[in-house]
Order: C-alpha cells, then sequence, then structure tokens
C-alpha cells in the first residue's frame, strides 16, 4: 500500500485515557446523530424532503 | 462532476447525488440546534454548520472517485460563500463514509481547503474550513475549549509515527 502525505489536516487525539462519563456523553451525541440521519432517510424516502425542480 | 440536485432552505440545504450506477447518495447540511449539540463557544454555535452524509439507495457504491470530488465540489462552495464557516462532521471511525472523507482530502486540490480532525474512542470529529475565510487560530482554539468544557478532555496532536498526516491511499 503506498501513501500520499496529508498536508491539508491536522488530527488530534486524547492526551490521556478518557473519561466513563466522557465516553457516556459522546456515545449518547452520536446516537442523537444516528437517530437525525434515520429522519432524514425517512424525510425522503416519505417525499416530504425531496430535490426542488 | 456528478450531476446532483438540491433542497435548499433559511437554515439547511440538501443535495441529492446520483452516480453513474444509479447510486443515491444525500449530503445535507444543517445549522446546529443547541438541544443537539452545544458547543459552549460564540464561535462554534455561530459559524458552525453540520454535515450529514447518507446513502438512500440499498446499493453500496461510495468508494467511487467521482462522488469524493462532487461532494468536495459541494463543500468548497459552501466554504467559499461565507466568512468564519466551519463544516462539522462526526462519523464513526473507518466505516465507509470515514473512507469517503479521507478520500475527498486526499484527491483534493485546493489549497484553501483545511480540516482539523479529532479521533476519540472509535468516533471521528472533523471541522472543515476554508483557510482563506476561516480564522484557523480561533476554529482550534474553539475546538479545544470545547472538547475541554464538555467532555473534559485534553487534545494532543497526533504524532506523525503513529500516522499524523498520513492518509493510505
Amino acid at each position: 500500500m503506498s501513501e500520499k502525505v496529508n498536508i491539508k489536516g491536522i488530527s488530534f487525539v486524547p492526551s490521556s485515557d478518557i473519561s466513563a462519563d466522557a465516553k457516556l456523553k459522546l456515545d449518547g451525541m452520536m446516537k442523537k446523530k444516528s437517530e437525525n440521519l434515520i429522519k432524514l432517510v425517512a424525510a425522503y424516502k416519505a417525499g416530504t424532503l425531496i430535490p426542488q425542480i | 462532476m456528478l450531476q446532483y440536485t438540491t433542497n435548499e432552505s433559511n437554515n439547511s440545504s440538501h443535495f441529492f447525488i446520483t452516480t453513474k450506477k444509479d447510486s443515491l447518495h444525500m449530503l445535507s447540511f444543517t445549522s446546529v440546534e443547541e438541544e443537539e449539540i452545544y458547543f459552549n463557544n460564540e464561535f462554534l454555535q455561530e459559524n458552525v454548520l453540520q454535515m450529514t452524509i447518507a446513502r438512500i439507495s440499498e446499493q453500496r457504491e461510495t468508494y467511487c472517485t467521482s462522488l469524493a470530488l462532487t461532494i468536495k465540489g459541494i463543500f468548497d462552495n459552501q466554504l467559499f460563500k461565507t466568512d468564519n464557516l466551519v463544516i462539522y462532521l462526526s462519523v464513526e471511525s473507518d466505516k465507509w463514509k470515514e473512507k469517503l472523507i479521507t478520500r475527498y482530502i486526499l484527491e483534493d486540490s485546493n489549497d484553501e481547503f483545511c480540516c482539523y480532525s479529532i479521533q476519540i474512542d472509535g468516533y471521528s470529529f472533523y471541522f472543515f474550513f476554508n483557510r482563506d475565510k476561516t480564522n484557523s487560530v480561533e476554529c482550534l482554539s474553539s475546538i479545544f475549549k470545547y472538547f475541554k468544557t464538555e467532555f473534559n478532555i485534553d487534545l494532543i496532536k497526533l504524532h506523525k509515527e503513529s500516522g499524523d498526516g498520513v492518509i493510505p491511499k
């Protein structure tokens, strides 16, 4: 596998292990995001969110 | 670039992209609602647009370069339109969406396009911006404050030997 240097992005990570409380909050936030995604797809399939002509 | 159609209103924009194999993807940009995400600082709360990528079709065709480039083209237009705009995306690490994102970063040729990514415990949080339009220092400082205040997480730059700045091709 070849690699290409990405000069556009800088990545960051936690400086130490995260707490159980932080993990819980992150999980909750991502769960909400996932629910919104399901609603978005459902809106398209139900015809309430469709491209404008 | 692939063909796409749109649905735009005051606080959201949706783009419907059809690939050459008729797989449909939706790219959505919405204002951040405090009840959904509270950044707890003015810069992010005022300037962030939250992005969502959804595959509508059952058919899996998410890795094609043209899709990545089309999404990136839509991105650039959004970022160029408004000063200090930051596009925020949260995804599970190592899933198709993250692979698509790394692809459009890799294939990108716009020098103004930049992103900060935060990797935490199986999740990836991306903050994209146009460095000529958005104050990158204030943006980074606000991101650090957000993770510290909201999650009590101090962030450090990922070291090069751990993969910083290198994306598999």
